[in-house]
C-alpha cells in the first residue's frame, strides 16, 4: 500500500485554480463592473469563458482526456452545439 | 407460441406510440396543444373548430396509450428473468405500469368529455380542458419510479449474459428524470413550464416517445435471444 | 415452446441464474465482461450523463431564448440576484469536484479507505454550504415578493436552479452512499466510484453554465 505522496497532482490543483480565477474573473466583467466593454461583448465573452470552464472540468476532472474516442466525441459534440447556441443567443441581443 | 405473445407484446409498445401520435394529431393536440393561456371562450373555439376531428383524435389518443399494457406485462416477463426468486422489482413494475396506462387514459377520456358539448357554458368546457391536460402531464410519479425500478433491475442484473443492456437501465434513469418539470405544470399558465411549455408538453412526449421505443426494441432483442437456439441467455448457470 | 423451463422459479420452475442478491449495489458494474478501464464509471453512464445534458442544453437556450423575447425583464429580474453570492457558490461546487478527483486518485492508488472517505466527507461539507447559500437566495428572494411566477427570468431561475439542486441531493446521496460501502467493504471499487465522480463533475459543469447565464449574463 502506498500511503505517501500529494492527494493531488499539481496539474489538477493549477486547473482548479485557474477554475476558481475564471469564476472571479467573468464575475468582474458581470454587469455594472470592472471592465466596461459592450453588453454584446460582455455576455459572448462571460459565455464563452464558462464553456471553457466546462471543457477544462470534463478533460481534467472526469478524465475525457484519456477517454476513448466515442465518448471524447459525444462530449464534444455536445459541447460545441449547445456552446455554440448558447453564445449565439447571447450576442444576439 | 410464448416467444410470439411476448413478441406481439413488445411489438404493442410501438403501435401505441403511432396510434397515439396519430390521435393527438387529429385531435390538434400535436405540435402544438391549446395553452393553459387560453380564455374559456379560446378553449371552447379549440374544440368547435374541428369537432369530428378532436372527438376522433381524442378516441384514437385513447385506444392507443392502451396499447402500452402489453409492453408492461412482456417488460415484467422479462425482468422475472432478471430477478429470478424473488421477483419484487416486477411486480412493483407491473403495479407501477398498471397504474401509468390508467394515467395515460383517463385524460384521454377526459379531453373526449370536454369535446362532448360544444354548447356547454365555456367555463365548463374550459375546466374539463385544464383537468384533461394537466391529468396528463403531472402524476410523473408513476412514471419515474416505473423507470427507476426497471433500472435497479437491469443495472442489478449479474448474470455473464444479462437479460437487457445495461445502457438501457441507465436511459430508464435518465428519462425519469426528463419527467420531473412536468411537474411545474401546476403553477404556470404560461412560459416553458406550463402544460403548452417545451419543458412540459415537448420533453414529456419525447421522454416518453423514447422510453416506447427503448423498451419495444430492446424487449423484442431479449425475447429473441431468449428462445435463441444456440447456448445462450436461457442457459442456466449450473453448465458449468 | 411452453415447457416447465418457462416458469419462474417461485411457480415451480427452473432456478433461475443470478438472482439480485443486493439492491443497494445499482451502480455496481458487472465485473464480466471488462469494460474499458478508459471510460470513467461505464459506457451505459454516459447514455444518462449526456441525456441530462442535453435536457440542460435545452433549458439554457431557453433561458437565452426568453432574454431574447423580452430583453428588459429579464435583465431587471435578473439585477435582484447577487453575483458575489453565486460567484462563491460556484467555488464552492468547483472546490468539491477538486476533493472528489483527491478522493478517486486516493482510492485508485489504495489509500486507506479513512483518506477516501475523508475525502468524500469534505465533498458533502461543501454540498452543505452550497444548499445553505442557495437556500438563503431563494429566501432573500421571496422575501422581496420575487417570486417564480412574477417574471419569466424568476420561473427560469427557480426551476432550473431547483432542478439542479435536486441533482446535488441526489449526488449527496450517492457520495454518503459510496462512503458507508467502502468502510463496509474491502472490495475495490474503483469503476462505481469513478461513475459517482463523474455524475458529480456534471452537476459542477452545470452550474458553471448557470452562473454564467443566470447571473451574469442575464443581467447584462
Amino acid at each position: 500500500m502506498r500511503t505517501a505522496g500529494p492527494l493531488l497532482g499539481r496539474r489538477t490543483t493549477l486547473v482548479w485554480a485557474a477554475l476558481v480565477a475564471a469564476t472571479a474573473l467573468s464575475w468582474w466583467l458581470g454587469p455594472g463592473r470592472g471592465l466596461l466593454l459592450p453588453t454584446r461583448v460582455a455576455a459572448g465573452v462571460v459565455l464563452l469563458v464558462a464553456w471553457v470552464k466546462v471543457w477544462f472540468v470534463g478533460a481534467e476532472f472526469m478524465e475525457l482526456r484519456a477517454a476513448p474516442p466515442w465518448l471524447r466525441r459525444g462530449v464534444a459534440t455536445w459541447l460545441t452545439v449547445v456552446g455554440a447556441t448558447t453564445v449565439v443567443l447571447a450576442i444576439l441581443v | 407460441m410464448t416467444k410470439h405473445v411476448q413478441l406481439a407484446c413488445a411489438w404493442s409498445g410501438l403501435v401505441a406510440l403511432v396510434v397515439a401520435l396519430v390521435g393527438f394529431t387529429v385531435a390538434g393536440v400535436l405540435p402544438f396543444p391549446p395553452g393553459a393561456d387560453l380564455s374559456a371562450e379560446q378553449t371552447v373555439r379549440f374544440y368547435a373548430d374541428d369537432p369530428a376531428g378532436a372527438r376522433i383524435g381524442f378516441m384514437l389518443a385513447s385506444v392507443g396509450v392502451g396499447l402500452v399494457a402489453p409492453l408492461i406485462g412482456v417488460i415484467a416477463v422479462q425482468m422475472l428473468r432478471m430477478e429470478g426468486r424473488t421477483p419484487i422489482l416486477t411486480f412493483t413494475q407491473m403495479v407501477l405500469g398498471a397504474v401509468t396506462v390508467v394515467a395515460l387514459v383517463v385524460p384521454t377520456i377526459v379531453l373526449n368529455v370536454a369535446a362532448f358539448r360544444p354548447e356547454r357554458d365555456p367555463e365548463i368546457t374550459q375546466a374539463l380542458t385544464d383537468l384533461g391536460f394537466i391529468l396528463f402531464f403531472t402524476p410523473v410519479m408513476p412514471f419515474l419510479l416505473q423507470n427507476v425500478v426497471i433500472a435497479v433491475a437491469v443495472l442489478g442484473d449479474r448474470s455473464p449474459t444479462p437479460v437487457l443492456p445495461r445502457w438501457v437501465g441507465w436511459a430508464n434513469l435518465w428519462i425519469g428524470f426528463v419527467f420531473v418539470p412536468a411537474l411545474m405544470a401546476y403553477f404556470f399558465r404560461s412560459g416553458p413550464f406550463a402544460w403548452q411549455g417545451v419543458f412540459v408538453f415537448w420533453l414529456g412526449f419525447v421522454g416518453y416517445g423514447t422510453w416506447l421505443v427503448v423498451m419495444s426494441l430492446s424487449v423484442r432483442r431479449a425475447v429473441l435471444a431468449q428462445y435463441a437456439p444456440a447456448p445462450t441467455a436461457t442457459a442456466s448457470p449450473s453448465m458449468a | 415452446m411452453t415447457t416447465d423451463a418457462d416458469l419462474p422459479h417461485f411457480l415451480g420452475g427452473p432456478p433461475e441464474h443470478a438472482a439480485v442478491d443486493d439492491l443497494g449495489d445499482v451502480g455496481d458494474p458487472a465485473p464480466r465482461p471488462p469494460s474499458d478501464p478508459r471510460v470513467p464509471g461505464e459506457p451505459g453512464l454516459w447514455v444518462f450523463l449526456l441525456g441530462d445534458l442535453t435536457v440542460f442544453g435545452a433549458f439554457f437556450v431557453g433561458v437565452l431564448v426568453s432574454r431574447l423575447r423580452e430583453p428588459e425583464v429579464v435583465r431587471e429580474s435578473a439585477a435582484h440576484l447577487r453575483p458575489a453570492l453565486g460567484a462563491l457558490n460556484t467555488v464552492v461546487l468547483l472546490t468539491s469536484s477538486l476533493l472528489m478527483v483527491a478522493a478517486v486518485g486516493a482510492h485508485r492508488s489504495g489509500r486507506s479507505a479513512a483518506v477516501v472517505r475523508r475525502l468524500l466527507l469534505g465533498v458533502l461539507a461543501c454540498t452543505v454550504v452550497f444548499a445553505a447559500v442557495k437556500v438563503g437566495e431563494y429566501a432573500h428572494l421571496l422575501g422581496a415578493g420575487l417570486e417564480p411566477t412574477t417574471t419569466v427570468f424568476f420561473t427560469l431561475y427557480f426551476v432550473l436552479t431547483g432542478i439542479h439542486l435536486l441533482h446535488l441531493v441526489v449526488g449527496a446521496g450517492l457520495v454518503l452512499a459510496l462512503t458507508r460501502l467502502l468502510s463496509r467493504s474491502s472490495r475495490r471499487r474503483v469503476a462505481l466510484v469513478r461513475g459517482v465522480a463523474s455524475y458529480w463533475h456534471m452537476v459542477d459543469l452545470l452550474r458553471i453554465v448557470l452562473f454564467g447565464l443566470l447571473y451574469l449574463v442575464a443581467a447584462s
